[in-house]
C-alpha cells in the first residue's frame, strides 16, 4: 500500500485547472520530485497532498484513509511538509524552533520530555547547526533558517515528507549533503519524499520519481529515467534543455 | 532568566507590591497596623482605611493588570502582530462609548459597569461578525476590521465629550484614562481572570506555534480555526472585564508582554502566567502612586503606568533579551 495517495485529484488555482484524474501513489523508500515553471502549481500540489487546502475534485489518501475527515494532529503525526517560507515575528532559539517539531507527538497536558529534546538536538546535529542551539533566530542568515526549517520537520520525525524547495538558499555543500541524507532517512524508515524542486539536476541525482506539472496543467508523472528528457524538459520550461554526461552523472543544461 | 526562577520572584513582587499599596496614601499606615487591620481588626481609622479602602482597590488594580496583560499577550499571538494590544480591536471602544453615555444620562458607577461591560461585548460581536466576511478570518482582515470599529467609537467618543456638560467632563476623562477609585473587592474580574489564565495556559503549547504562522501551525497538527476563534473570545471577555472595573487603562496590555518576552523568551507557557504577575504588579505600583504622587488629590492610574513602565521597559530593551536577543 502506498503511503500517500490521490484518486481523481484535480486542484485550481486563479481560475487555472492542474491535473484531473490525477492518481498517484508514492510508496516506502520512494523520492519523487516535482518540477515545473513558475506559477505552475507545485506548492499548490503539495499543500494539497498535506491537506492544507481542499482538492477540487478528487481525494488524498494518507495510509489508505481520507485526508480530508483525519484530524491536523493524526496527520501531523504521519505527514511533515517543508513550507516554502518561515515566518517568526517573535524571539526564539533555535533549539526552541526545532523542538515544536515534536508537537504532535506530545499529548494536550504534557511538557515535552528528554526524549525530544535528544530528537531535537540529533536533528540540529544532522543539519550540522548543533553549534548554534542557543542562538535566537532573527540572528540567522538565510541558509540558516532553512537547515533549521528542515531540522524541525526531522524532529517532526514523519513517514511522509513534503519539501517544497528544500534546496533554496542553501549552498551547495548543503544543497547535496541534505538532500542525501532525507533521501537515505526515508530508505532506511520506509517513509516517502516528495518534493517541488527548480534544480532538474538535483531531481535527476536525488529521485527515483518525477511529477512534470505543464503551463496548461497537463501532469505527467513516472519513473524518473523516463521522463527526465531533454525533449519533456524543453517543453516544461519553455527552453531549450540538452543532456551532458559529468563524471558519472547526467547533468541538464539550458542553452 | 529561567522559567523556574522568573514566576517566583515575579509573585514575591506581586506580593511586595500589595504590601506598599496597602501602606502608602494620604494617610500612611505603618507595616504592624496593615497586619493586624487584615489579621485581628480592630476598630480603628487605620483599619478602616486598609480593609475597606485600600484593599479592594490595591486588588482591583492586581486583578486588572493581570487581565490586560493577559489580554494582550494573547491579542499579539491572534493577529500575529507585536503592536496588538487589548484595545486594538476596538472592545474598549465600544465599552467607553456605552459607558460615557451612561454617565451622560446621570447613572452611577455601578450602572456605568454593566453598560462598559455591555458596550464591550457589543464590540465584540461586531467585530467577530464583520470579520467573518466571504474569504475567512485572516489576521490582517481581523485587525482592519478592529481598527477601524475602533476609529469609529473613536469618533463618537469625541462627539460626546464635546456636548457634554463641564461637570460631567472630568468623570469621563478619568474613565477613559483609566481609574480605579470605585472599584469595590474585585470578585467577578478575579473569577474571570482565573478562568482566562487556566483556559489560556492550556492553550499555550498551541499558541506556540500559531505565533510562526497558519500554515506551520496546522502543518504540526494544531486546528488553527477553532483555536484562533478561542482565543479571541478569551481575549476580548477578559478586555471587556478589565474595562468594566478601571476604565481604559493604557500601556500594560501593550509593553508587559513585550517585557516579559525580553526577559524569559516566547513561550506562551512561561509568557501568560509571568504576564499576569508582571501586570498585576505594575499597576498597583502605578494606582498607590497615583494615590499620593499629588495627595491628597488622586490622579487617574492611566497617567502613571506609562510613566513607570516607560523607562523599565526601555531599560529591558537596552540591556537587551536573554541569551542577547537584539
Amino acid at each position: 500500500m502506498s503511503l500517500l495517495a490521490s484518486e481523481g485529484l484535480a486542484i485550481e488555482i486563479g481560475g487555472k485547472r492542474i491535473g484531473g484524474d490525477l492518481d498517484l501513489a508514492f510508496r516506502a523508500g520512494e523520492s519523487w520530485a516535482v518540477l515545473g515553471a513558475n506559477g505552475a502549481g507545485k506548492t499548490t500540489l503539495l499543500h494539497t497532498l498535506a491537506g492544507l487546502r481542499p482538492p477540487t475534485e478528487g481525494r488524498v489518501l494518507l495510509d489508505g484513509q481520507a485526508l480530508a475527515g483525519m484530524r491536523r494532529r493524526t496527520i501531523a503525526n504521519r505527514l511533515g511538509i517543508l513550507l516554502q517560507a518561515s515566518e517568526d515575528p517573535f524571539p526564539a532559539t533555535v533549539l526552541e524552533t526545532a523542538l515544536i517539531g515534536r508537537h504532535p507527538h506530545i499529548g494536550p497536558w504534557r511538557q515535552e520530555g528528554p526524549e525530544d529534546y535528544r530528537r531535537a538536538r540529533q536533528a540540529l546535529a544532522d543539519v550540522e547547526m548543533d553549534a548554534l542551539a542557543d542562538r535566537p533566530i532573527d540572528t540567522l542568515s538565510g541558509g540558516e533558517r532553512r537547515r533549521l526549517a528542515l531540522a524541525t520537520l526531522l524532529t517532526q520525525d514523519p513517514a511522509v515528507y513534503l519539501l517544497d524547495e528544500p534546496s533554496n538558499h542553501l549552498d551547495l555543500h548543503h544543497q547535496i549533503r541534505l538532500l542525501g541524507h532525507l533521501r537515505e532517512r526515508a530508505r532506511r524508515d520506509g517513509g516517502t519524499l516528495v518534493m517541488a524542486l527548480h534544480d532538474v539536476n538535483l531531481a535527476a541525482r536525488f529521485c527515483d520519481h518525477v511529477v512534470l506539472i505543464f503551463h496548461d496543467g497537463q501532469v505527467r508523472h513516472g519513473r524518473a529515467a523516463e521522463l527526465l528528457q531533454p525533449g519533456h524538459l524543453t517543453c516544461l520550461y519553455n527552453h531549450p534543455v540538452e543532456a551532458v554526461e559529468v563524471a558519472g552523472h547526467r547533468a541538464f543544461v539550458p542553452t | 532568566m529561567s522559567p523556574r526562577l522568573l514566576l517566583p520572584i515575579l509573585a514575591l513582587l506581586a506580593l511586595a507590591s500589595l504590601v506598599f499599596a496597602l501602606m502608602a496614601g494620604a494617610v500612611e499606615v505603618p507595616a504592624a497596623a496593615v497586619w493586624s487591620a487584615l489579621t485581628a481588626p480592630p476598630e480603628d481609622t487605620a483599619t478602616r482605611i486598609v480593609a475597606e479602602l485600600r484593599l479592594p482597590r490595591a486588588l482591583s488594580a492586581f486583578v486588572v493588570g493581570g487581565l490586560l496583560a493577559l489580554a494582550g499577550a494573547l491579542m499579539q499571538v491572534l493577529l500575529r502582530n507585536p503592536l496588538a494590544d487589548p484595545y486594538v480591536l476596538g472592545i474598549s471602544g465600544g465599552a467607553a462609548v456605552a459607558a460615557l453615555a451612561t454617565m451622560m444620562a446621570g447613572f452611577g458607577a455601578f450602572w456605568v459597569s454593566v453598560d462598559a461591560f455591555g458596550g464591550a461585548l457589543v464590540s465584540m460581536l461586531l467585530v467577530f461578525a464583520l470579520a467573518h466576511g466571504r474569504g475567512g478570518w485572516t489576521p490582517t482582515r481581523l485587525l482592519l476590521t478592529g481598527v477601524v470599529l475602533a476609529a469609529g467609537w473613536g469618533a463618537l467618543i469625541s462627539f460626546m465629550l464635546a456636548v457634554s456638560p463641564e461637570r460631567e467632563l472630568r468623570g469621563m476623562l478619568f474613565w477613559l484614562m483609566g481609574d480605579l477609585a470605585h472599584a469595590g473587592m474585585p470578585i467577578w474580574s478575579a473569577l474571570s481572570l482565573a478562568a482566562g489564565l487556566a483556559a489560556a495556559i492550556a492553550l499555550a503549547r498551541p499558541l506556540n506555534l500559531m505565533a510562526r504562522g497558519d500554515l506551520q501551525a496546522r502543518a504540526l497538527g494544531v486546528s488553527v480555526g477553532p483555536l484562533r476563534l478561542g482565543i479571541y473570545l478569551i481575549g476580548s471577555l477578559l478586555t471587556a472585564a478589565a474595562v468594566t472595573v478601571g476604565g481604559t487603562i493604557g500601556f500594560v496590555g501593550l509593553i508587559v508582554p513585550h517585557a516579559v518576552r525580553l526577559v524569559a523568551g516566547a513561550d506562551h507557557r512561561t509568557l501568560l502566567p509571568a504576564a499576569v504577575l508582571a501586570g498585576g504588579t505594575l499597576l498597583v505600583f502605578a494606582d498607590a502612586l497615583a494615590r499620593v504622587v499629588i495627595a491628597p488629590q488622586q490622579l487617574p492610574v492611566g497617567v502613571l503606568t506609562a510613566m513607570i513602565g516607560v523607562p523599565v521597559f526601555l531599560f529591558l530593551l537596552h540591556r537587551g533579551p536573554r541569551r542577547g536577543l537584539p
